[in-house]
């Protein structure tokens, strides 16, 4: 094991300490966490993570550590720890509910990261992450040249220079490509004329690097893609992926060091803003009733809940139902955490809960608004007795708009 | 005997001290690149900490989970906060008038408190077996119990001479070991409380910061992605 004098406190901030001191150890989380509710295991819960982090901390700079020689922490451990840690999938609903308030969604990656730090982590899928974006500028190390072609539009049209910028991201151009067609299609509706990456400098946001605790490549990916954003003019940044919308929102800042010298904007606030100012309509009618899910990262991690709402409520005809949780207190599909494929099965049983849900209250279509749950919903309906069509909010979008002539 | 308790409660004051002190130092000794986190609310508005300090008197968070925890998590702090202002009156020589005035509203809360820690402790063993159950706060509460327990059993059936009692105590602060009180009920109840001092959680001290934290959080989201 690396490092293991270092103090555990090194990667947090002084807040993220007093948060994990402030936990009463109430463990009324436990009924908002999706793991939970698939794994029946208090065992990897909040409180239980948070009490042997504690214990971490302790060994290396408690007290008695600081006068005698720390304490070696039992290996054993730190390696259920870092699984505990690692089986979570981010989704913050434990912290929206927490008694004191704990940012878990903010938490967690930093914990992570120690872990990646002491070289406790050995999940391949996510240790090849750094190489594989090196090497294909996508973690799923698919070749550039099929990031757009496979389902970009023949008709739109792709400006060389625009204030507007459309950033497609890894997983929905290579395993959501509805989605991103539909992102497209609409774009080109609105009729602002909007400029993109080539398929070489698109690269990863860095999300799943930053969520999986491994952050040395972010300032590097951070300042690439801010300043090829730069050298086009762009002063609105627009983006359909909860995850890429919140690290650029909320961590190229920090990895930039000063303030996006443009706006970012995720698609539905985007399109809400065209329907607002006349520039599309939706004339034909959809007499069905649609169940939206709220992205973990978009409602929670960015506070977009009421666009993607009023969109689909733009639709004429359109009953608009919701899940029992939704809007900030969402439960999470099973796709967070960039652990979707590490721990499958709790991944499809989540998904499944969505799915019963939508099917229970009778909805015509579950709407997603973010690819990695639109892929994992989709996976997890395989082989699952309960079916309903699922679609993204702009696929969906993209059959009924169409631009109002001027 | 009455040596051995004044070095045992000098010791436990220096260690609650030090403890909370040494937590603090590592709570400001964390070095996190996370530091340079991206504020988007400029200027926290005055309803942010308005609502903290509701929050902390009211319990919000909790309420807005479970109701049940909440009545007893609440009667529990508020009567805990009224028994430890009346207990000020073994710590001053002479009581200020506001502390003679909640002397009445301490007695009561005396009572509340077991009740409330007893009614805590049965709601969590009749709650599901897959909840999370903390052995250190059973532990806590168990021995909360019992110091309270025995306080109102001593302010209503055995009451010691509180004299004697003050002159203790205030012989601690003083560093001048003073004739312990002749009662075993309070020797059990002092004994108790010294043991648990110690171990007091920080979380008493951390929670109202990360309270506030939480509320500005709630608010700047409102600003982090939407023009205001």
């Amino acid at each position: 094991m690396k490092n293991k004098k270092e103090s555990f406190t090194r990667n947090l901030t002084p807040m993220q300490v007093m948060e994990l001191d402030a936990c009463a150890q109430c463990g009324e989380c436990l009924q908002h966490c999706p793991v939970q509710e698939v794994t029946n295991r208090p065992s990897i819960a909040t409180p239980e993570k948070i009490k042997v982090y504690r214990e971490f901390i302790k060994a290396t700079g408690g007290l008695k550590a600081r006068f005698f020689n720390p304490k070696e922490i039992d290996k054993e451990l730190l390696q259920d720890f870092t699984k505990a840690v690692f089986e979570c999938t981010t989704c913050g609903a434990c912290g929206q509910k927490c008694a004191v308030g704990i940012n878990t969604q903010r938490l967690w990656p930093y914990l992570r990261k120690e872990m990646f730090d002491r070289g406790l982590v050995d999940y391949e899928i996510l240790t090849n992450l750094p190489e594989a974006i090196k090497q294909t500028g996508n973690p799923y190390r698919l070749p550039a040249e099929d990031r757009f072609k496979p389902w970009f539009p023949e008709q739109v049209k792709v400006v060389e220079k625009s204030e507007i910028a459309y950033y497609a991201g890894c997983t929905g151009a290579y395993t959501a490509k509805p989605m991103v067609r539909g992102d497209v299609l609409v774009l080109d509706a609105i009729g602002d004329p909007f400029t993109m990456l080539t398929e070489e400098d698109e690269v990863c946001c860095g999300f799943p690097l930053f969520i999986s605790g491994q952050h040395d490549m972010l300032e590097a990916l951070t300042k690439r893609l801010v300043s090829a954003y730069q050298e086009k003019g762009v002063k609105t940044l627009i983006c359909s992926c909860p995850c890429c919308v919140n690290i650029m929102t909320r961590e190229w800042p920090v990895f930039l060091g000063r303030e996006l010298p443009f706006r970012i904007m995720h698609m539905t606030q985007f399109v809400l803003d065209a329907l607002k100012q006349n520039k599309i309509r939706i004339s034909s009618e959809l007499k069905e009733r649609l169940i939206y899910h709220d992205p973990c990262y978009l409602s929670r991690g960015v506070g977009v809940i009421e666009e993607p709402r009023a969109v689909l409520r733009a639709i004429p005809g359109v009953e608009l139902i919701e899940f029992d949780r939704h809007g900030l207190d969402s439960r999470c599909c099973g796709a967070g955490g960039a652990v979707r494929k590490v721990f499958h099965e709790n991944a499809v049983a989540m998904g499944r809960l969505a799915i019963d849900e939508a099917v229970t209250k009778k909805a015509d279509k579950l709407i997603l608004s973010c690819p990695a749950c639109y892929g994992k919903v989709n996976e997890a309906m395989q082989d699952h007795e309960r079916k309903i069509p699922i679609v993204d909010i702009m696929e969906l979008l993209a059959q009924y708009v169409e631009r109002v002539e001027k | 005997m009455s040596l051995i308790f004044f070095f045992a409660a000098v010791f436990s004051y220096l260690f609650f001290l030090i403890r909370f002190a040494w937590q603090g130092i590592i709570w400001f000794r964390a070095t996190g690149h996370a530091a340079a986190y991206p504020v988007f609310l400029r200027k926290v508005p005055a309803t942010v900490y308005i609502i903290t300090v509701l929050d902390i008197l009211l319990f919000r968070r909790i309420f807005d989970t479970s109701k049940l925890l909440w009545a007893g998590s609440w009667v529990f702090h508020i009567s805990f906060f009224f028994v430890a202002l009346r207990h000020m009156r073994y710590f001053f020589p002479s009581l200020p008038d506001c502390l003679i005035l909640l002397q009445p509203v301490g007695v009561a809360a005396g009572y509340l408190l077991p009740l409330s820690l007893l009614f805590l402790m049965v709601l969590r063993a009749l709650q599901k077996k897959d909840r999370y159950a903390s052995s250190y706060n059973y532990i806590i509460s168990g021995m909360l119990f019992l110091i309270s327990s025995s306080g109102v059993i001593m302010r209503t059936f055995f009451r010691p001479d509180l004299i004697s009692v003050k002159q203790f105590t205030l012989g601690i602060f003083a560093l001048s070991p003073q004739a312990l009180p002749d009662s075993s009920l309070f020797l059990i109840h002092i004994a108790l409380f010294l043991l648990l001092l110690p171990y007091l959680p920080t979380h008493i001290i951390a929670a109202p910061f990360v309270n506030l934290e939480a509320n500005r959080r709630m608010e700047e989201l409102r600003y982090v992605i939407h023009e205001e």
